[in-house]
């Protein structure tokens, strides 16, 4: 570890802060990191670039954004019992947590809508209580229409300045209405553009988690995969706690690659490469929350000594306080060297970790994916290549946290086989996958 | 007997009180369910109208959404191209695509139909690279942005704010559901509408993974098609938040006990609004409502396990049924108990009359054989003799009027006797001319009579006297001024036959067969000084009948002509003409 901050010095790693300074408005602070600062000399290299951006501490607490929050809550035959109560607690729980400058509304489904709370201020958290104690569950699952409706309740009091969420809760499939993954990841994008964000909670194991993630990650949005509905209480808590937490939305990143440097791709979040530049989207950052994109480039051979820009990153967001737009760039350079203990040195782990994490990440949705297709040993295949890649890194890097990802991999590729247990054992897999992917904080 | 006869009519006059009462009561039935279904149709109209203009209604302001949608993009397009002849700036076109959560992909083609953007000459992005898979086969179809699709679509704005509150609603809530993060201004959008020279404009819906897709495209006067590929679960979501909630349905009481349900292309449930309990699934379909292009493959459902059944009058008319059965069945009891007390009244009277007639008999035939002994005594010139001639003939006369009240009750008591008799029937019609000659000669009346009957025949002789009697006396009163009766007999097989015609006025067609009915005169009038009982004909034909043949009016030139057949027994003509 010691070895860090020497190579620090030594290297060109260099990373040029905001223009605007770093006075004590500054709400996101981005740094740009390259797993391997040192490259090989003479030959191609791959190697990854974090951009890593970090919601900065609040100095009051009470002074946080207004949050404009639409619950969408399945209250279908399949809540019935100890589901709809913990539910219904969990959201007024929740919702005692807002105060009069946020909004809230309150949509349940069945195989009808209704708004049960039409979007309002939250002054009077007794009536709110009390309507929200009177939803009882019976009928089908209209998904579509309560998170149309939930947005629309959003949509009176949309305002870029408040944190506009849609919290759905469903525990079933969605079967009135639109219904397919892909159907709810357009309504997601579509929302995403507005400036919605959508967090879906999977509760049971009744659920389609396909759907679910595919609607929350258009938006950046949260996903959880609640088991017991008494979990649901401490999860409604940690959801608000982000909603209560956003610091800056409508995050656009482009990254320019240099020097011949070419972006490969993306790990976990979906972005445009087109040529040497690279296009991608965040719907929010949180306070004290990093979130992180990991990038692929290959980097053309060069001479020994010799020290490059590899990128430049542009990154513009609204800021929530400030309540405008501000914009941070910086660039990313890299030095080359034959010495191999030199380049081993310099090694940024917790970049390298990150990169690791995330494509180890990636093994394991592809090892879904086959699973899908019903190819059980290819997917085994995969989670054990995937736990024999974190056990190398883990080792060269020291890292616990890829050991114990590794760990996770051998009992996925034991689990996968497990007929019985797929349909949670896939939940929680996909419940991981977008965690890791979006950086979830809970 | 009499008791019998009055059981039979007594038996028959209920039933026909019954039909009398039950037959209105039926046709005021039959009246009334006809109105009541008649009542029913014409609910049954209305509620079809109304059905079907509540899911108008909801056409409508889907319409509505599109030509909003419509104003939106073209002020987009104006913002692509401030200079209609540029061309059009991919980077705007990127952000705008990001900016608006409506459009999925926005694509423009030149006049030949050539792909400018997305072109796979440039640099794609993702979503512009799936957009073009997908795509594909809509840009290969000729002709797709020509004028034969030219919208015939959207409603007149007018129209679609006009309607109901219900569609008011709608109204409001669509509007803010295109509050979008750039929406213009209307005069900002009526100012972009000048600058860009929109030729031709319209909606295209297409099938694209099973999946529909609205595109809405408009062509510049260079020929320059810009399409917009909206965004389809957008849309669906805008459409459903168009609809009102259950909240919304319970509070301004939409739809009780029913529910409308918006079924997309492939045939599922997008939503369903309305008060009703149940599984969606087996609430019966009333009415059925294809939505206008662009959806033109959607549709919205009534769905109700009936209307309010219809305020039925049934009530009402049952009730006037009730009073009206009630007041026939009063009248009919009435009726009833009074024909009863006629009955027994004329049974009464019949029974009186018959004792009468028959107590009168034998005081008759005693003055009649007294008078015939002392016309034995008296000299034949004498005066008395005269006086005696006069007595014989009137008591003849009362004998014969009381035995057609006797026959007249027994006929009406159906006692059929007949006494059967070898005898001559020219002698025996020969007797009862004898017995009417003083009549008939105090008024000049001579009868001739001809026949070629030689044998006796078996008949009743009384009965056929009676007849002859009857017969005779018409001619007596009616025919005086005839001069001659002429009286024809013959035989033919077993049937003999009498008759008799005289030349007085003779009986007008139509009363022809009148005659023969009871208590019928051809002349009431007392003044007339023709005395009659009218039932001579009557007893004569029932007589006739009774003994095997008949009577009836024969047409003649002059008088009346009567022909009376009666039945003589098996003795043909062939035993006869071989003794």
């Amino acid at each position: 570890m010691k070895f860090l901050r020497f190579s620090s010095l030594l290297v060109g790693l260099v990373v040029l802060l905001p223009f605007s300074g770093l006075s004590s408005a500054q709400s996101v602070e981005m740094s740009l990191n390259l797993s391997t600062p040192v490259i090989p000399a003479g030959r191609t290299h791959k190697a990854f670039i974090k951009i890593s951006l970090e919601g900065m501490q609040q100095s009051r607490t009470e002074d946080r954004v207004a949050a404009n929050i639409a619950l969408v809550l399945d209250k279908s035959g399949s809540m019935q019992g100890e589901k709809i109560q913990q539910a219904r607690e969990a959201a007024i729980m929740a919702i005692n947590r807002l105060n009069k400058n946020d909004i809230v509304s309150v949509v349940t489904y069945d195989s009808q809508v209704n708004v049960v709370i039409p979007a309002t201020k939250v002054d009077d958290k007794h009536s709110l209580a009390r309507a929200i104690r009177k939803i009882r569950a019976e009928g089908n699952t209209a998904l579509f229409a309560g998170v149309s409706k939930g947005a629309s309740e959003l949509r009176k009091f949309l305002e870029q300045n408040k944190v506009n969420r849609v919290i759905l809760l469903s525990d079933g499939l969605a079967n009135v209405g639109p219904s397919n993954p892909n159907d709810l990841g357009r309504l997601g994008l579509s929302l995403a553009k507005e400036g919605m964000s959508v967090t879906t909670i999977g509760l049971g194991l009744g659920y389609n988690e396909d759907l679910m993630t595919q609607l929350a990650g258009f938006s950046d949005g949260n996903h959880a995969f609640v088991e017991n509905a008494s979990d649901l209480q401490k999860i409604f808590q940690y959801e608000f706690g982000d909603v209560l937490s956003v610091v800056a939305q409508g995050v656009d990143i482009r990254i320019r690659c240099l020097n011949g440097v070419k972006p490969l791709r993306i790990l976990g979040r979906e972005a445009d490469i087109v040529d040497n530049s690279v296009h991608t989207r965040m719907n929010q950052l949180y306070s004290n929350q990093e979130k992180f994109i990991i990038l692929e480039v290959e980097v053309p051979a060069q001479m020994n000594s010799t020290e490059i820009s590899v990128a430049n990153v542009d990154i513009n967001y609204t800021d929530m306080f400030q309540q405008r737009g501000t914009r941070l760039n910086g660039s990313i350079k890299a030095a080359f060297s034959e010495s191999e203990q030199e380049v081993q040195q310099a090694v940024d782990t917790k970049t390298y970790e990150s990169a690791a994490e995330q494509v180890a990440n990636e093994l394991n949705r592809e090892a879904v994916e086959l699973r899908d297709k019903g190819d059980i040993s290819g997917a085994k295949t995969v989670l054990e290549k995937s736990a024999n890649y974190l056990e190398t890194l883990g080792q060269s890097l020291a890292s616990p946290k890829l050991l114990q990802q590794k760990e996770e991999a051998l009992k996925d590729a034991d689990e996968v086989q497990d007929d019985a247990q797929w349909n949670k054992k896939r939940k929680e897999l996909k419940e991981r996958q977008y965690k890791r992917s979006n950086q979830q904080s809970y | 007997m009499g008791l019998k006869l009055m059981k039979r009519s007594l038996d028959k006059g209920p039933w026909l009180i019954l039909v009398l009462i039950v037959l209105p009561l039926v046709i005021v039935a039959g009246l009334a369910f006809n109105l009541e279904e008649k009542q029913q149709q014409l609910f049954g109209h209305q509620v079809d109208a109304l059905l079907e203009s509540r899911l108008s209604d909801v056409d409508d302001q889907f319409q509505g959404h599109f030509l909003r949608l419509e104003q939106v993009l073209s002020q987009s397009v104006s913002e692509l191209a401030v200079n209609p002849n540029s061309a059009y700036n991919v980077g705007l076109i990127r952000e705008l695509i990001q900016r608006n959560p409506y459009i999925e992909q926005i694509f423009i083609l030149d006049a030949s139909q050539k792909l400018l953007y997305p072109s796979s000459d440039t640099d794609l992005r993702l979503s512009e690279k799936r957009f073009l898979e997908r795509t594909q086969s809509l840009f290969q179809l000729p002709r797709l942005f020509s004028v034969q699709e030219e919208l015939d679509l959207v409603p007149k704005r007018s129209e679609a704010e006009k309607s109901s509150p219900y569609s008011a609603r709608l109204q409001i809530s669509a509007q803010q559901e295109l509050k979008l993060p750039s929406a213009p201004s209307h005069t900002k959008l009526s100012a972009a509408a000048d600058n860009v020279d929109v030729s031709k404009s319209g909606w295209i819906a297409w099938f694209a993974e099973s999946e529909l897709q609205q595109v809405y495209w408009q062509q510049n006067n260079q020929g320059k098609v810009i399409g917009f590929a909206l965004n389809p679960s957008r849309l669906v979501s805008a459409l459903i938040n168009m609809l009102p909630d259950k909240s919304q349905v319970e509070r301004e009481n939409l739809l009780p006990d029913a529910a409308i349900r918006l079924v997309n292309n492939r045939g599922e449930q997008s939503y369903i609004w309305g008060q009703i309990a149940g599984s969606d699934e087996n609430i019966p379909l009333l009415k059925k409502h294809s939505l206008s292009h662009p959806l033109s493959s959607w549709h919205v459902e009534y769905l109700s396990y009936g209307i309010a059944p219809a305020p039925t009058g049934w009530g009402g008319k049952l009730l006037w049924l009730l009073l009206t059965a009630c007041v026939l069945g009063v009248l009919g009891w009435l009726v009833y108990r009074e024909q009863t007390r006629a009955m027994r009244l004329a049974e009464q009277r019949v029974n009186f009359v018959s004792q009468i007639s028959h107590e009168l008999k034998t005081p008759l035939t005693n003055i009649r054989l007294y008078t015939e002994m002392l016309q034995d005594q008296v000299d034949e010139n004498d005066t008395a003799e005269r006086y005696l001639q006069v007595v014989d003939s009137e008591s003849l006369r009362l004998t014969r009027l009381i035995d057609n009240v006797l026959n007249f009750s027994r006929l009406q008591k159906n006692v059929n006797h007949i006494n059967r008799q070898p005898c001559d029937l020219v002698h025996c019609v020969s007797q009862c001319v004898d017995a009417f000659r003083p009549a008939f000669d105090q008024k000049g009346l001579s009868v001739r009579i001809a026949s070629d009957l030689k044998q006796s025949l078996t008949i009743d002789a009384a009965l056929v006297q009676q007849i002859i009697n009857n017969l005779l006396s018409n001619c007596e009163k009616y025919a005086a001024n005839g001069q001659f009766i002429d009286i024809n007999i013959w035989r033919e097989r077993s049937n003999a036959f009498v008759r008799v015609q005289d030349y007085g006025e003779g009986i007008s067609l139509h009363e022809q067969e009148k005659v023969f009915k009871d208590f019928y005169r051809t002349s009431n009038q007392l003044t007339d000084g023709i005395t009659g009982t009218g039932i001579g004909l009557s007893i004569a034909r029932k007589l006739a009948e009774n003994h095997g043949g008949f009577l009836k009016v024969e047409a003649s030139a002059e008088g009346a002509c009567f022909l009376l057949c009666i039945e003589c027994g098996g003795e043909g003509e062939d035993e006869n003409s071989a003794s």
